[in-house]
């Protein structure tokens, strides 16, 4: 990277461990615009971490890496503290991000990121890889946006990736790629039923927990906020979600979320202020 | 064009497909698909975004592929297709096709390598029938898209002729989907339709419905 470089690479290795009956964060190397503020625990036993980025977004041509390992039994949930604002780099480039999950056995690892918010013209690409241990939990949710609705840019952005693989005992068990090209911002296929249709936020998530405890009735049919889950050919939870208001997508994801580490994870709700 | 290959793509061929609707039946039955042009839409988006960014390459990735290929293409296809009912649909008309196609061109397809999802048992007849790579594909979306126009007419107030139409308007975004399809690797499989994922998903929960997914 030379001395006048525009964009920035990020970096961020956590490795968290369990000591006697508490999680603790054992090493971390933070390299700008990627840091964390100081963990803290919270009543479930859960040591939660906020990765923060203090320039306020990314820009094309950033790229992140992410890796975290969570040693034998313990317990992590990993948040962001702001939505991640995705600005266009003027030659084009997307910005990109690479997150590399390792859960140990009996560990369980969450990352519930913030809304990612592609500004016009901007492009994201996101590759996320869980590696999992037999006992292994992991849950994960992703929110998005349609571009700065408030400002009444929607769908202006030029390309939004995200890949999702998850591997358990080095088996693929769940793959989710969500790609969705928008160079020629033809907007009238682009609002088609079946792809974003009126809706202006988009979730999806993914848990993986010991299938035994899974109770899946259908989520409640609701014109606003349409919500989906169902379990992939491997047994694996999915979530696909969308609203026309952002809130309305936060408030299920939030739901699900504490639903699901009730009833799979044996864990209390999330309760969090950012 | 080659002639086994149009019999493979007609609705009448005994695969099955006419039974899935893959979540268009509830789209229609909840009032997101309610006129010609929202059908033409909705099309237009899944050629686009959707199938054609799934099924459609892999289809032509089967094209000619080797056993090896082909198992890694049907595990991608197990894992991309989240929601169960257009998995297992893809599943149950990927072994009709074969069966159907075995039982009329044994001769032919002796030898044929395994496969199990529609768009690879798709490419992987087509091209042991003698069917070159760009006729399947093409053969593969036009009977996707008529298949789907069919469909709709059952579901809406629609007739023949606007179903067709329908079709006929979305054929630049066919002939972009082909190209697309053509130059893909396993790595471009993907897509973005979540409105439909969910829609395919809550399928089941109707009161009523025509089709199975």
């Amino acid at each position: 990277m030379t001395l006048f470089a525009r964009t920035r690479f990020g970096q961020l290795d956590l490795h968290f461990a369990r000591r006697g009956q508490k999680t603790v964060l054992l090493r971390d190397v933070q390299k700008a615009p990627l840091m964390i503020v100081r963990p803290f625990e919270l009543p479930c036993g859960t040591l939660m971490v906020f990765i923060v980025n203090p320039t306020g977004g990314v820009l094309g041509g950033d790229h992140s890496e992410i890796r975290v390992t969570v040693g034998e039994g313990a317990k992590v949930v990993i948040l962001t503290q702001s939505a991640t604002r995705v600005q266009p780099s003027p030659d084009g480039a997307a910005a990109v991000q690479h997150i590399f999950f390792e859960v140990g056995a009996g560990a369980r690892l969450e990352y519930y990121p913030e809304r990612t918010i592609p500004f016009a013209g901007s492009r994201f690409a996101q590759d996320i890889q869980v590696n999992l241990a037999a006992t292994s939990e992991f849950g994960l949710t992703e929110s998005l946006a349609s571009g700065r609705v408030q400002m009444g840019e929607r769908l202006t952005f030029g390309s939004y990736a995200s890949r999702v693989a998850i591997y358990r005992d080095q088996q693929r068990i769940f793959l989710d790629v969500q790609r969705f090209d928008n160079t020629d911002l033809d907007l009238e296929t682009a609002r088609s039923a079946g792809i974003w249709a009126e809706m202006d936020y988009i979730g999806s998530g993914v848990w993986v927990g010991q299938p035994t405890a899974c109770t899946l009735a259908p989520l409640p049919f609701d014109t606003e906020a349409r919500f989906a889950w169902g379990e992939n050919h491997g047994g694996v939870l999915w979530l696909r979600g969308a609203a026309q208001q952002g809130p309305r997508v936060d408030e299920r994801l939030t739901s699900i979320c504490n639903q699901i580490r009730r009833e799979w994870f044996g864990a209390a709700p999330l309760q969090i202020r950012r | 064009m080659n002639l086994r290959l149009l019999q493979l793509a007609d609705s009448a061929f005994p695969a099955g497909a006419y039974a899935f609707s893959d979540g268009l039946e509830t789209l229609t039955q909840r009032g997101d698909v309610r006129t010609a042009d929202d059908l033409t839409a909705f099309l237009c988006g899944q050629l686009a975004h959707g199938w054609g960014r799934q099924d459609a390459p892999a289809c032509a990735l089967a094209w000619a592929a080797d056993p090896a290929t082909l198992l890694e293409l049907d595990a991608l296809l197990d894992d991309l297709k989240l929601v169960e009912g257009p998995r297992r649909a893809s599943l149950r008309i990927g072994a009709n096709l074969r069966r159907a196609a075995l039982y009329l061109w044994p001769g032919d397809l002796n030898g044929l390598p395994p496969t199990r999802h529609h768009a690879t048992s798709f490419g992987a007849v087509a091209s042991a029938l003698g069917a070159g790579r760009e006729d399947t594909v093409q053969a593969y979306v036009s009977s996707w898209l008529l298949g789907r126009v069919t469909s709709a007419t059952r579901l809406m107030k629609l007739g023949g002729l606007d179903a067709q139409r329908c079709a006929a308007q979305c054929e630049a975004q066919a002939r972009r989907c082909v190209v697309f399809a053509l130059r893909a690797t396993p790595d471009d499989l993907g897509g973005f339709s979540p409105l439909l994922d969910i829609a395919a998903a809550q399928q089941a929960t109707l009161e009523q419905r025509l089709f199975q997914t």
